[in-house]
């Protein structure tokens, strides 16, 4: 039975539009525009235990709102939501011990003191006995190394040490189910890779269904086999890292080496669309069935090619092939 | 769980927040302490004021000095004391605009009880002490002090308007939820509330019967007071009991229904 | 250059405009404040003044006026803009302002007319409003000179009231904390300046306590001048301190400006 069941989900929300100008402003003083917009639309996925999966879209795509749904904070416009075999917008508590969520640009922990002040609130809203809340503290304090920041008042602590601190607030309970909304999100690469780290090897060593929402390919690549993409609130694709490639990338890459100064860029023209051309070096994009034959053509042309190696495409442009703003490639 | 364990897992939950709170407080030392100044100096120049006026004259609108202090200090009473306990509602736009209301919402415990108890501000009763003391003082200096029977009267009176402020907190959250682009609606509350520093008996009947039965500050505010003087009635004391209870389950009833648009409405 | 060196306060002003509209929640906030503190202190005099027409020396009269006449000056007068102040500093927005040509000191004022003006105005129509639902007697000065030491002295009031106000901001240069010594002189400001009572009806000793302070002149003394109850040389010796106060507030606040500026570390949350 899976631990989450989302069939047919669909959420509006309202806002209002301002008419530019002071003018505007005084009409709004008195009637404002209402407008329905829907955040996600008949969206279904069910996810088993233990999964880690992630949720990939643009800003507004829909993910922090499904992710909101799921927790119970919101309600469902329409559709049917299952978490653990709880409705979630119930909200009842024997849910609520159950699943935590962390909400990369929002806090929860008190600015003003150290994080141990606002664990110790959630040890008492969590009802966690005495024994159970140290061991956990030591132990997330260990894997997180952050033992020696706990009495520091939170402002005073960095980005990246302020959403260790997050992480543990939500752990400490031991959810099983845990939503983890842009987690990493402004962290430097260091504090990135070690959050990356301890969620990877949460999900292995504990189980925990999760589900993460990232807008680095990174985060995602190295933890996610499954990804769901949302755009406009609608599921574009769900499944393996590996099949999303295969099937949205109908090219492939060619990477050739060679002695350098040996091959001019006008050289590779005839064989595909060639992607950088250093010294030495080229990157060539070629049509997944022409691939091959395009191998072997370079291989028996003049040119003096050295090595030569068939990839599939970076996920991160991938990604941008389905969203369908395809940024210029990279140089 | 048993009512008596889910009693004791609030009182947890309410002396860490307290806990917190506090320390919060005590790390913004020169904020609180200002703040705490600040209300000592609203608290002496009304009644600097009140004395003064009273060098001018014997009664206003029918009262003696003391007995408008009693008013005065009985609002400065409820007024500390809501204003203590219920401070969350004040940091309640805050919360919802940071996102933080959305946290409390996933987690296993009231939103209500968590929002109005979010900044338990102990400091705060400070005051209280001086205020009781004076209250003491002023019953004392009455032309009838009040006996055991009006202590009592008193005191019901003050429980009915702690009740009745609790209501208006909740029900100014409730808006909060409602009209989430606009300003705390807390303010409107605490900005009228100054109708209850003198006694009822000043104002227009109109202005009375506003703030009796639609915003019943002068029900919550001045009718202790006047259950001290010996000039609440049996007939007066009923209505007021029926009126706090039925305003608090107005302001649950509200509340409810706030929590819902919120999470039907927001995105 | 001096016109075009003008403009962009402008811009700040109907900008000011628009937020003031935009927030439109905390506009009637503001105003809900000053019409209850106008309808509470004009019930208590109203029945101070029942008996004998004549409370401390003031006519019934006199006194409502004065209420009703606090209730403009409030708004021409008190202003919030020096609120904004401090958060600037504390959240690091003042770096923005800091790297563009802008003189943040005419920008804050641009900002605080143009809050005043739609103040003001509300605060008149409110005063006309309970007027005629109130059915109270105005004392109406029409004697041109006293209106115009009135005039004068009101505009030294705002100017007073502001640079004391942004003043007090700036110590956010110096502490996270500048909201709470904010409140604490408001507060102190609203009682000492008169917002709340003619000064005089305090006992002789207090009175002349804070009749040296600069606090009086803000509201007190406008209101007494219009009242015609200074009399001329008074009023003159009254807008006289204004002018000096005026003098010594803006030099402190330029001084505390620049030994602020060498502390801001522009930091944000």
């Amino acid at each position: 039975m899976p631990v989450i069941e989302v069939k047919h989900l669909t959420r509006n929300y309202e806002y209002y539009r301002k008419p530019p100008g002071l003018s505007g402003s005084l009409r709004g003083l008195f009637r404002r525009e209402r407008l329905v917009a829907e955040a996600v639309k008949d969206c279904s996925f069910s996810i088993g235990a233990g999964e880690l999966v992630g949720f990939l879209g643009p800003n507004g795509a829909g993910k922090t709102t499904t992710l909101k749904v799921l927790s119970g904070i919101l309600h469902p416009t329409a559709g049917d939501v299952r978490v653990l075999g709880y409705v979630p917008f119930r909200r009842q508590a024997e849910f609520q011990k159950q699943f935590a969520i962390v909400m990369g640009q929002k806090n929860q922990l008190w600015w003003d003191l150290p994080a141990r002040e606002s664990f110790l609130l959630n040890k008492e809203i969590y009802e966690i006995p005495d024994r159970e809340f140290e061991r956990s503290l030591a132990e997330f304090a260990e894997l997180l190394d952050i033992g020696d920041i706990l009495d520091v008042p939170v402002r005073k602590l960095s980005l990246g040490q302020r959403m260790k601190c997050e992480l543990v607030a939500a752990l400490i309970h031991r959810p099983k189910v845990l939503f983890l909304d842009e987690p990493t999100i402004g962290l430097d690469v260091v504090a990135q890779q070690s959050i990356r780290d301890f969620i990877g090897r949460y999900n292995r060593e504990q189980g925990t269904t999760i589900i993460l929402t990232s807008h680095y390919m990174e985060d995602i690549s190295r933890l996610c086999r499954r990804v769901i993409i949302i755009d406009q609130g609608m599921i574009v694709s769900d499944g393996p890292l590996d099949d999303l490639v295969r099937r949205y990338a109908r090219e492939k890459l060619l990477t050739l080496s060679f002695p350098a100064g040996t091959v001019r860029r006008e050289d590779l023209g005839p064989f595909g669309e060639v992607v950088t051309a250093t010294d030495g070096k080229a990157v060539l994009k070629v049509s997944r069935d022409g691939v091959k034959s395009a191998a072997s053509k370079i291989l028996s042309s003049a040119l003096p090619v050295e090595d030569i190696l068939i990839s599939e495409m970076e996920i991160d442009e991938v990604v941008r092939i389905i969203f369908g703003r395809k940024s210029p490639p990279p140089l | 769980m048993g009512t008596m364990a889910i009693a004791r897992k609030y009182f947890r939950i309410w002396k860490q927040l307290s806990l917190l709170a506090i320390g919060s407080f005590l790390s913004n030392r020169i904020d609180s302490g200002a703040y705490l100044a600040g209300k000592l100096v609203r608290f002496g120049f009304f009644l600097l004021l009140i004395v003064s006026l009273f060098s001018f004259t014997d009664t206003l609108a029918g009262y003696t000095k003391y007995e408008v202090v009693l008013f005065f200090l009985t609002f400065n009473l409820i007024d500390v004391m809501s204003q203590a306990l219920f401070r969350g509602i004040y940091a309640f736009r805050f919360d919802i605009q940071r996102g933080n209301f959305d946290f409390v919402l996933s987690k296993p415990v009231d939103p209500l009880f968590f929002c109005l108890c979010r900044m338990t501000d102990i400091l705060d009763t400070i005051f209280l002490a001086p205020i009781v003391v004076l209250i003491v003082y002023v019953m004392g200096r009455l032309p009838v002090p009040p006996g055991p029977l009006q202590l009592l009267h008193y005191a019901l009176l003050l429980l009915a308007g702690m009740t009745t402020v609790l209501g208006i907190h909740i029900i100014t959250a409730s808006i909060t939820i409602w009209k989430l682009e606009s300003e705390n609606a807390i303010w409107l509350y605490r900005e009228a509330m100054t109708i209850g520093r003198f006694p009822p008996e000043v104002y227009s009947p109109a202005v009375r019967a506003v703030f009796t039965f639609v915003l019943p500050i002068i029900l919550a505010v001045a009718f202790p007071a006047k259950a001290a003087l010996r000039l609440l009635d049996g007939k007066t004391t009923l209505f007021a009991l029926c009126y706090a209870a039925g305003f608090f389950a107005l302001s649950l009833f509200l509340w409810q229904k706030s929590l819902k648009a919120y999470s039907s409405a927001s995105s | 250059m001096r016109v075009a060196g003008a403009k962009k306060y402008w811009v700040v002003f109907t900008v000011s405009w628009q937020k003031e509209l935009e927030y439109r929640f905390n506009f009637f906030l503001a105003r809900l404040r000053s019409v209850l503190v106008m309808m509470l202190l004009y019930f208590v005099w109203v029945a101070l003044t029942k008996k004998s027409g004549r409370f401390a020396g003031y006519s019934q009269a006199e006194l409502v006026t004065y209420v009703f006449g606090i209730n403009v000056l409030r708004s021409v007068i008190f202003g919030a803009q020096s609120r904004q102040v401090a958060s600037d500093i504390n959240e690091g927005m003042l770096s923005a302002y800091l790297t563009k040509p802008v003189n943040y000191l005419v920008r804050t004022f641009a900002a605080e007319f143009a809050q005043r003006s739609l103040y003001a105005a509300a605060a008149l129509g409110e005063v006309l409003l309970f007027l005629l639902l109130l059915r109270a007697d105005l004392l109406v000065q029409r004697d041109a000179a006293v209106l115009t030491l009135f005039a004068l002295s009101v505009v030294l009031s705002a100017t007073l009231y502001f640079l004391l106000s942004y003043s007090v901001s700036l110590l956010a240069f110096w502490s996270r904390e500048a909201m709470g010594p904010k409140f604490l002189f408001d507060w102190v400001l609203e009682f000492a300046s008169g917002a709340y009572f003619p000064l005089d009806i305090l006992s002789p000793a207090l009175f002349a306590a804070f009749s040296a302070l600069p606090f009086a002149l803000i509201m007190y003394l406008p209101m007494e001048i219009y009242l015609g109850r200074a009399d001329l040389s008074a009023a003159l010796r009254g807008i006289a301190l204004q002018a000096t106060w005026v003098l010594l507030f803006g030099l402190s606040a330029l001084w505390v400006w620049r030994r602020g500026l060498r502390k801001y570390t522009g930091e944000g949350m």
